[in-house]
């Protein structure tokens, strides 16, 4: 199953806006420490969010002035939304609460219902989805680069020469070893 | 160490009126088993889509927008090079209807204009941060490789088990 595609938008006052960047400029500073735990929900392919102060104008009407700053959330994710959020307002309700307390209407990190409606209100349909790997869950791509770097090191092992009960042993072992990345 | 992959995101004003005949070009050109990202080269996804920006207030609807995202392979400008040279048609029959898009023939041009559309992206979550695509791709085959290996070697001899190894590697 083909990865899904979400795009939320979110109006954010403009105290919440300066908010929001000191949030980010923290996670930069804190090296991975705030990214680590949605990382860790393993169905994440890419999640990027991005502050949007002023609209693109068109030259024949002018500024855009009917849209407010806007908080964009641009993921792409294994499973189904409902998935998604829940797996969100279980394990990081507090990241989700730094980025989105301030927004217009947030109803609270701490409850699935109110949060899925909120998103289900301001998310937006994507007309065009491409992946590479579609079939490749986050998961998957994770063991498999792992693996590769095991096997790897299992090449040079058995590569320095040996017989075949030798081999037949360091096979075995490493088959053992990276049995949950096959 | 670099990041092996960049995120562009790019939102530009759809004409009055165009977003319409915006949608129909994404789907006239952008077909889902045959898509333009593909040809570009590096791009492990991407999106494209026409949407309406939340209003400030009820009286006053604001325009469209189209949203063109993607994670890519870094140098993220080599990679706007080549999907302006591989979807170089697709592009101009979507972007066309875009405020000040100049076009995908002119490459000076078409760059200027990506980079006056480019949102910075704040906050970000990779999967798989150290990996291009090509290592990507490579290490799914892999994997499906040892794992037919596995299961075709159960039952054999030591000294079988050696000799299909070498045949394999050696392949």
């Amino acid at each position: 199953m083909a990865p899904t595609p979400l795009t939320v938008l979110t109006p954010v006052p403009r105290w919440w806006s300066v908010w929001v960047r000191f949030t980010w400029v923290f996670s930069v500073l804190a090296r991975g420490l705030v990214q680590r735990p949605l990382r860790n929900l393993s169905f994440i392919h890419f999640a990027h969010w991005s502050l949007i102060h002023r609209w693109p104008p068109d030259p024949a009407v002018g500024r855009e002035r009917a849209a407010p700053r806007t908080l964009m959330f641009l993921t792409t994710f294994d499973g189904s939304s409902i998935q998604y959020i829940d797996a969100f307002v279980r394990v990081v309700p507090t990241q989700i609460e730094a980025l989105y307390a301030g927004a217009r209407g947030f109803p609270g990190s701490r409850r699935f219902r109110p949060v899925a409606r909120y998103i289900s209100d301001h998310m937006h349909p994507v007309d065009h989805a491409y992946a590479a790997h579609p079939e490749a869950t986050t998961t998957a791509i994770a063991q498999a680069l792992e693996l590769r770097d095991r096997f790897a090191a299992f090449e040079r092992r058995v590569a320095r020469g040996s017989g075949n009960e030798r081999f037949a042993r360091e096979w075995e072992r490493f088959l053992t070893e990276v049995q949950d990345l096959v | 160490m670099a990041a092996a992959t960049e995120a562009l995101v790019l939102l530009a004003r759809v004409r009055a009126g165009e977003a319409d005949a915006a949608r129909q070009a994404i789907k006239a050109h952008w077909p889902a088993d045959r898509s333009p990202f593909a040809a570009a080269g590096g791009t492990h996804l991407a999106r494209l889509q026409v949407l309406t920006p939340p209003a400030r207030s009820r009286r006053r609807a604001p325009g469209e927008h189209l949203l063109l995202a993607a994670d890519v392979d870094a140098p993220l400008d080599a990679w706007i090079e080549r999907l302006r040279t591989a979807a170089a048609g697709p592009l101009d029959a979507v972007l066309g209807h875009c405020a000040f898009y100049p076009g995908a023939a002119e490459p000076a041009a078409f760059a200027r204009w990506v980079a006056a559309n480019r949102l910075t992206v704040g906050f970000s979550v990779v999967g798989s941060p150290g990996a291009t695509l090509a290592e990507v791709g490579a290490a799914l085959d892999l994997r499906a490789e040892i794992g037919a290996f596995a299961e075709a070697g159960q039952r054999m001899t030591p000294s079988a088990l050696h000799a299909a190894w070498r045949a394999w590697r050696s392949a």
